[in-house]
């Protein structure tokens, strides 16, 4: 063994400890592997040697006890103990039932080779002063024979099984690791060899500078063994590590496709999917997500109209967008009216196409790989945007400027410039998307006036059932039929059981009125979780984001444009306004637009009376705790 | 899934006694767990969709064999997914029993007596049975591409090929250590 000095050792030095940490996480799942316990030795005593070869490391034993280059005993004697241990390992591989009595004559072999390199040592009398190897004794010579010579028997008994098994295993990371061990090896047998030969030379006095020869075949070839050992199990993690860019770019444009199947059944998701997969995690989570976007589409099977989907195509066509693309643009148009179809049909009805055969649903069953959901899935993202701009998108593949996806009439829920906001949506509901991101569902406010607001809300969706009735700051629940929704029971169910102030009742729902309305709104699919990871210690957070865009965007443009057009408000829209007005969200919604916050405040100051009593305590509770701000 | 269940399932999968194939094929998956079990599994193509009956996959357990149901107009990374579900279900060796309308998905010639457990996806993972069959069959595909191609010994094969399981297993960290 050899001083080097220099990043070389350092990086192989580098190289044996991730191989040995990687393969004593491999030990603690599987303990009983005597192989196992063996190449953790192996990596260990070849990490250590290295070490000890660095010049800063090579010194300290000396330094601690007193004995010249004692760092130079020990590297010989890690090197035949890492040996001995890649035979035992074989041994094992071989035949676990034999391989403790084999192992035993090897054992004594090994305990001879320390006994004589001890010796050599002992008796070479080196000095502090001389280098370690200026020396040619007789018992260094001997000490250096038993080295390379038990070297060399254990690489015999290893070459011949690892070239063996390497023959015997289709081609993978693991034949590539025992080849790896096997040129490590005879790496080390030339390492013996150059020394041999270098000993001999110095015998009949000739000095053959062999240092730098012997440095650089004893890293090469310690560095060469540990990575065969450990290529197998890292290997294709790296792999996937080389792969995970192209896959998380068929994972994020699987998103608009995923979240639009989340919508009609959320009960297929196994759990939320995380934003950014981890290179681990980033194989299973894609395919989950194709697996999902599948199972959704085939639920929506009876719901396909035929002709929809013809109509696109041939627009598409006419628009001389490619075959492919076409297609694509054809199944993303069948899917959007398929989901309208089941999201507008009541439960009861079974439903069925207006026309065609209901067999025919081929332009819902994507066929294909991977990649052409995400073709469809691109053209429903851009399907997506031509509702809400007007436009007509670029195309992603091609980047071609508006002339990839034609406008598709398609009867939609919720038209941009429809004055009727959604049948099936609540004012706690869409306070709650106005209040976030359409696309990342970030909040745009603080936290504490979401929740507020939204408790406000529900209080407000009792006011309008004629369940409750609020006068100044008193509340009053009426009786009667129980409202039809879970929630807005919930809470009246709740003010009937007690008598409080509105203040504080308000801030009794703000206390879960997120989450509540949050299960709401994910019931509805009109939310889907995404997990993403925050902070330096990679704290998992769940963010919900609507499902489709368009629904969460409408929102906020339908009552903007009203504002901004001085219309006449039917009472949801009025109230959502005073809603807006009292979390101070209103100035961002009409961006700062003065005659239209004027005939904003105006509505407020014109609401119905409980409303208003509502909203004054609302504010009033808002401006006690926090001063609302915009992220 | 977060990365404790992913290593939950991968450390299932690394005890399993079945060759997983790679590349992965879940067909060739269904032949690998039957040899190991000395039991057929036999694939039905059914129209799983109707009313009234389970949606989309299906084990049914008989005296002598296995069958799984898949539904017959799934594309085939879809019934190949539901597949791997059933075959979890088979692998875990769940208990569930679960209403079965034999002759709704035209199982006329199978013996009700005859069933012992019936085990279905229908794409609610509220149980938890549900759950692990379905974490199991997601994970199974990128396991089986992180994994040596080398099969699991079976009786009767050579001393190499037991002992090239066994290289396998330390090498790679894929499967358990047969001694």
């Amino acid at each position: 063994m050899a001083v080097v000095t220099g990043w070389p050792v350092l990086a192989a030095a580098v190289v044996m400890m991730v191989a040995c940490a990687q393969k004593l996480t491999q030990l603690r799942r599987d303990p009983d592997s005597p192989a196992l316990r063996g190449v953790c030795v192996v990596l260990a005593c070849l990490g250590a040697a290295t070490v000890l070869g660095w010049e800063p490391a090579y010194a300290l034993p000396t330094r601690i006890t007193g004995i010249p280059h004692l760092a130079r005993l020990l590297q010989h004697a890690l090197a035949l103990l890492a040996a001995a241990a890649l035979q035992s390992v074989f041994l094992f591989l071989a035949d676990p039932q034999t391989a403790g009595r084999r192992m035993l004559r090897r054992w004594l072999a090994l305990l001879a080779a320390l006994t004589v390199v001890t010796g050599g040592f002992a008796a070479s009398g080196f000095s502090t002063a001389s280098p370690a190897g200026d020396r040619v004794t007789p018992a260094s010579v001997a000490s250096v024979c038993a080295v390379l010579g038990y070297l060399t028997f254990a690489a015999i008994d290893v070459v011949g099984s690892a070239t063996g098994y390497s023959r015997l295993v289709p081609s993978s990371p693991l034949r590539h690791g025992l080849r790896l061990l096997t040129t490590g090896i005879l790496a080390g047998v030339a390492y013996g060899i150059h020394k041999g030969l270098s000993l001999v030379l110095a015998v009949i006095g000739y000095r053959w500078p062999e240092a730098a020869i012997s440095q650089a075949l004893a890293v090469a070839a310690m560095t060469l063994v540990a990575a065969g050992l450990a290529l197998p199990s890292v290997g294709p993690y790296l792999s996937d590590a080389v792969r995970w860019p192209a896959r998380y770019g068929l994972y994020r444009d699987l998103a608009p496709l995923w979240r639009a199947v989340y919508r009609i059944n959320q009960d297929a998701i196994l759990s939320p999917p995380p934003r950014r997969p981890s290179i681990r995690s980033m194989s299973s989570e894609l395919h989950r997500r194709i697996v999902e976007i599948r199972f959704g589409l085939r639920t929506l099977d009876r719901f396909v109209d035929p002709a929809v989907g013809g109509d696109a195509a041939r627009a598409a066509s006419s628009l001389g967008v490619p075959a492919d693309t076409a297609r694509a643009i054809a199944q993303a148009a069948s899917i959007a009216d398929a989901i309208h179809r089941k999201t507008t049909t009541p439960p009861t009805d079974p439903g069925s196409p207006p026309e065609g055969d209901i067999d025919d649903v081929a332009l819902v069953a994507v066929d294909g790989g991977p990649r052409s959901l995400v073709r469809v899935s691109r053209a429903y993202h851009g399907h997506l945007r031509l509702r809400r701009t007007g436009a007509v998108a670029p195309d992603r593949e091609s980047g071609t400027p508006g002339r990839s996806y034609p406008r598709l009439d398609l009867p939609r829920p919720h038209e941009l410039e429809t004055a009727m906001p959604r049948h099936d949506m609540t004012l706690a509901g869409e306070l709650y998307l106005m209040c976030h991101g359409d696309r990342s569902g970030r909040p745009r406010l603080h936290q504490r006036a979401i929740e507020i607001g939204l408790a406000a809300a529900l209080l407000a969706e009792l006011l309008y059932l004629n369940r409750l009735h609020i006068d100044g700051e008193r509340v009053a629940p009426i009786d009667g039929a129980p409202p039809p929704d879970p929630l807005a029971r919930r809470v009246w169910d709740d003010l009937r059981k007690e008598t409080h102030p509105a203040k504080k009742w308000i801030a009794y729902l703000a206390e879960t009125a997120v989450e509540d309305v949050i299960g709401r709104l994910h019931m509805q699919g009109i939310i889907a979780p995404s997990v993403i990871r925050r902070g330096l210690r990679s704290r998992q957070v769940t963010v919900w984001q609507p499902t489709d865009p368009v629904i969460a965007a409408g929102s906020w443009a339908r009552l903007s444009v009203l504002l901004r057009q001085h219309a006449r408000l039917m009472p949801f829209d009025a109230a959502l306004t005073g809603l807006l007005h009292a979390v101070e969200l209103d100035d961002a919604l009409l961006d700062g637009d003065r005659p239209a916050l004027e005939h904003a405040r105006f509505i407020v100051t014109h609401l119905w009376p409980p409303l208003a009593d509502l909203l004054t305590e609302t504010r009033s509770l808002l401006d006690s705790e926090i001063l609302a701000h915009r992220m | 899934m977060d990365g404790h269940q992913i290593r939950r399932w991968e450390g299932v999968l690394r005890r399993l006694p079945v060759t997983i194939p790679n590349p992965f094929d879940p067909w060739a998956f269904r032949d690998a767990v039957a040899r190991q079990r000395r039991r057929p599994i036999r694939i039905l193509r059914l129209d799983t969709a109707r009313d009234g009956v389970v949606g989309c996959g299906l084990w049914v357990r008989a005296r002598v064999a296995d069958y799984i149901v898949v539904d017959r107009d799934a594309p085939r990374e879809l019934a190949g997914h539901l597949l791997c579900h059933e075959l979890a279900h088979i692998l875990l060796d769940h208990k569930g029993l679960m209403p079965f309308a034999s002759a709704a998905l035209g199982f006329d010639r199978l013996d009700p007596e005859m069933i012992q457990r019936v085990l279905g996806r229908s794409g609610r993972f509220s149980d938890s049975e549900e759950r692990d069959a379905e974490g199991l069959a997601t994970v199974v595909r990128s396991f089986a591409a992180r994994r040596s191609p080398v099969p699991r010994p079976r009786d009767g094969d050579s001393a190499d090929m037991v002992a090239i399981d066994r290289v396998s297993s330390v090498f790679c960290g894929d499967r358990g250590w047969l001694s």
